[in-house]
């Protein structure tokens, strides 16, 4: 079971299996909730439920597939290798970043935020070198502003 | 006869000119950067031309299209990573090529072959659109929910590891697609209360989420790893002995138009189909293939870019998009109100034209570009990553803000990113994803306006399957589903032994 469970197609689609079962069982639910009021074949939740079904037996057979892998010895090899956690660690600290810098935009405004958002993020991905962090970060909004703000009329958060 | 002069006169029109040229510098500089993909500033495209012409907006996007494809040779040849996927076969002869020494002889076939290639892709456009147009006619409901179908396990079955994988991928698509006011009870669905969704999932923070978004997070988890750049010699390559490899090339723009106009196919698989091919027809190349033979390197520019005039035949007469560049130019149509299909090159000819000419345009700019501009940007090539990635996230948040101005696109444009880099991770390919989107609620309005049709009917089964294109399509649907499932691989495998070794 230890060894299923760290199969990477299984896992896989344990996960599908899940999310289509879940969709599909609000599917039914809004149908039959809607079926009162409209003809079955006019219900919004039709398409919706046709597409959870089939989903939940995309699953099925990736499951079915990792089940196989596991019992052949034919694992992709990829599950022996180790997890990069360091990368994940990076993506979440610029995914965080991100929503920061969404958050900061209504309140700085584009350039203030943007210049705010370059330098750590410029900094994060590397770059050490002082004058060469502020030249991007004072630049580089200036010059996206000119561009789609006065050039090209584009609205600016 | 007035297609053609309809062509011409975009040719003599210079502000037409000058959005194509821009398009095709953006595209030289988005194709050649490894980490900027033609789909994704497509995308961010379709935010900035929102306000714009319909013809402008065209133009620019024909011109990145084009060229965007071609420059994705320049970082293959130079630095041996690719700048799109279509250009991953271009580095198993372009790169050995610039390590003897070869990087300008290589570049001037790319660009040669990049132009036949587009030149053939578009001609066939344009000779096929209207029979095609004539057939899509005579399609019913029931035949344009198979046919997206049919894409749909098409796209899944060529561009993920897995089948099943991108069966599924495609249906993660479709339910965004489902998100929002029904169109047919004018109810809200899949919404789960929230306000912001009652007007669905806006498309263009979706595709900048997918497509550039998750490049940035995908570079910044591989690790900011930067390239060694070639250098390159301006020898002396007379054109004669460039053109010496027309005839192939033009066997190898038949295969990139087909495969080109497979709904989902695309560049990738082309390229590495007419790869195939130069192996299998060419008895003496120059070198041998893998080595640096040009012939290989032919062959792959010839067919990637072919596909550009194939992908768009499905998507303007059918509303079917080729490949993901033209899923999303199927999406600048829907913002401007255009409606692509049967009736499209009797409604909107101009249109039509537009997007030809700015084809043809395109081309000519390729043709300057690659041989005066590109063997001087091989510098540029190489912009640190640790600097470029940070600017791509900027131009993410820019692009998914300024379709809709709201902030929630920003929230959708880095949850779709998230999205994406996942899907990736674990193997699913997002290209599906693209066009379950897109199609998914053409999908759902055809499929219960033949279910409701057919209700109404003696024998429903009959009414929905019983004509001739309804038959075909749904053979062919079954045919792709069957032999793509695992369960007939393993026959085959079993069958064949040693085809499969």
């Amino acid at each position: 079971m230890k060894k299923l469970l760290r199969n990477h197609t299984f896992q896989d689609g344990l996960v599908v299996t899940m999310l289509a079962l879940a969709f599909l069982i609000h599917a039914i639910v809004q149908f039959l909730h809607m079926s009162a009021r409209v003809a079955w074949i006019m219900s919004p939740y039709l398409f919706p439920m046709i597409l959870g079904a089939m989903g939940l037996l995309l699953g099925l057979v990736i499951l079915y597939g990792g089940i196989r892998e596991v019992r052949g010895n034919t694992d992709t090899g990829a599950e022996k290798a180790c997890p990069d956690r360091l990368g994940f660690l990076r993506v979440l600290v610029v995914i965080a970043l991100t929503i920061a810098y969404d958050a900061l935009l209504p309140r700085l405004g584009f350039i203030p935020a943007t210049m705010l958002f370059l330098a750590v993020m410029v900094c994060f991905l590397g770059e050490r070198r002082w004058y060469r962090i502020l030249l991007i970060a004072v630049i580089t909004p200036l010059v996206l502003y000119a561009i789609f703000k006065l050039g090209l009329n584009v609205r600016l958060p | 006869m007035d297609i053609l002069q309809g062509v011409l006169s975009y040719f003599v029109n210079p502000q037409f000119l000058l959005y194509v040229f821009l398009g095709s510098v953006a595209g030289l500089f988005v194709g050649a950067i490894p980490g900027l993909s033609v789909s994704m500033a497509t995308a961010l495209l379709v935010s900035i031309t929102y306000t714009w012409q319909t013809s402008d907006a065209l133009a620019t996007i024909m011109g990145v299209y084009v060229v965007g494809v071609f420059s994705g040779a320049l970082s293959a040849i130079l630095i041996n990573i690719p700048g799109a996927p279509s250009s991953v076969v271009t580095t198993l002869d372009g790169y050995p090529m610039a390590r003897r020494g070869e990087a300008f002889k290589a570049l001037k076939y790319a660009t040669v072959y990049s132009f036949v290639g587009s030149v053939f892709g578009l001609l066939v456009m344009a000779l096929l659109a209207r029979p095609i147009t004539a057939l899509a006619l005579k399609f019913h409901p029931m035949d344009y929910f198979l046919l997206a179908f049919f894409g749909l396990a098409t796209v899944g079955g060529l561009t993920s590891h897995s089948f099943v994988k991108g069966l599924f991928s495609a249906l993660i698509g479709i339910f965004f697609a489902m998100i929002g006011m029904d169109s047919v009870m004018g109810t809200p669905r899949l919404t789960f209360g929230i306000q912001n969704l009652k007007a669905g999932i806006s498309t263009v923070p979706a595709l900048v989420g997918l497509f550039g978004f998750a490049e940035v997070l995908s570079m910044v988890f591989d690790g900011i790893r930067e390239g060694d750049v070639n250098e390159i010699h301006q020898d002396n390559v007379p054109l004669r002995e460039i053109l010496r490899q027309l005839p192939h090339s033009l066997y190898y723009c038949l295969i990139g138009t087909l495969v080109g106009a497979l709904p989902g196919a695309g560049g990738p698989v082309a390229s590495f189909l007419a790869y195939g091919q130069a192996k299998r027809i060419v008895r003496h190349p120059s070198r041998p293939f893998g080595d640096g033979a040009y012939e290989g390197l032919v062959a792959s520019e010839s067919a990637n870019n072919a596909c550009i005039g194939g992908a768009l035949i499905p998507m303007l007469t059918l509303a079917i998009p080729g490949d993901a560049v033209t899923a999303i130019i199927l999406s600048v149509f829907y913002i401007h109100g255009l409606q692509p299909g049967p009736t499209f090159l009797r409604m909107g000819q101009a249109h039509f034209c537009e997007i030809l000419a700015g084809g043809f345009v395109g081309c000519v700019f390729l043709l300057l570009l690659g041989f005066l501009v590109a063997p001087r940007i091989s510098r540029l090539i190489n912009v640190p990553k640790r600097i470029l990635m940070p600017i791509v996230a900027v131009l993410c948040v820019i692009g998914a803000y300024a379709c809709n101005k709201r902030l929630f696109d920003i929230g959708l444009m880095i949850l779709f990113g998230v999205l994406g880099f996942v899907l990736r991770r674990r193997r699913f390919s997002t290209a599906p994803v693209t066009l379950g989107l897109v199609l998914g609620g053409m999908m759902d309005s055809n499929f219960r306006r033949a279910v409701s049709l057919a209700s109404t009917a003696e024998s429903p089964l009959k009414a929905l399957f019983w004509r001739p294109i309804t038959m075909i399509l749904l053979l062919l649907t079954v045919g792709t589903l069957v032999t793509n499932s695992p369960a007939f691989k393993r026959w085959r495998a079993k069958r064949h032994p040693v085809a499969k070794a």
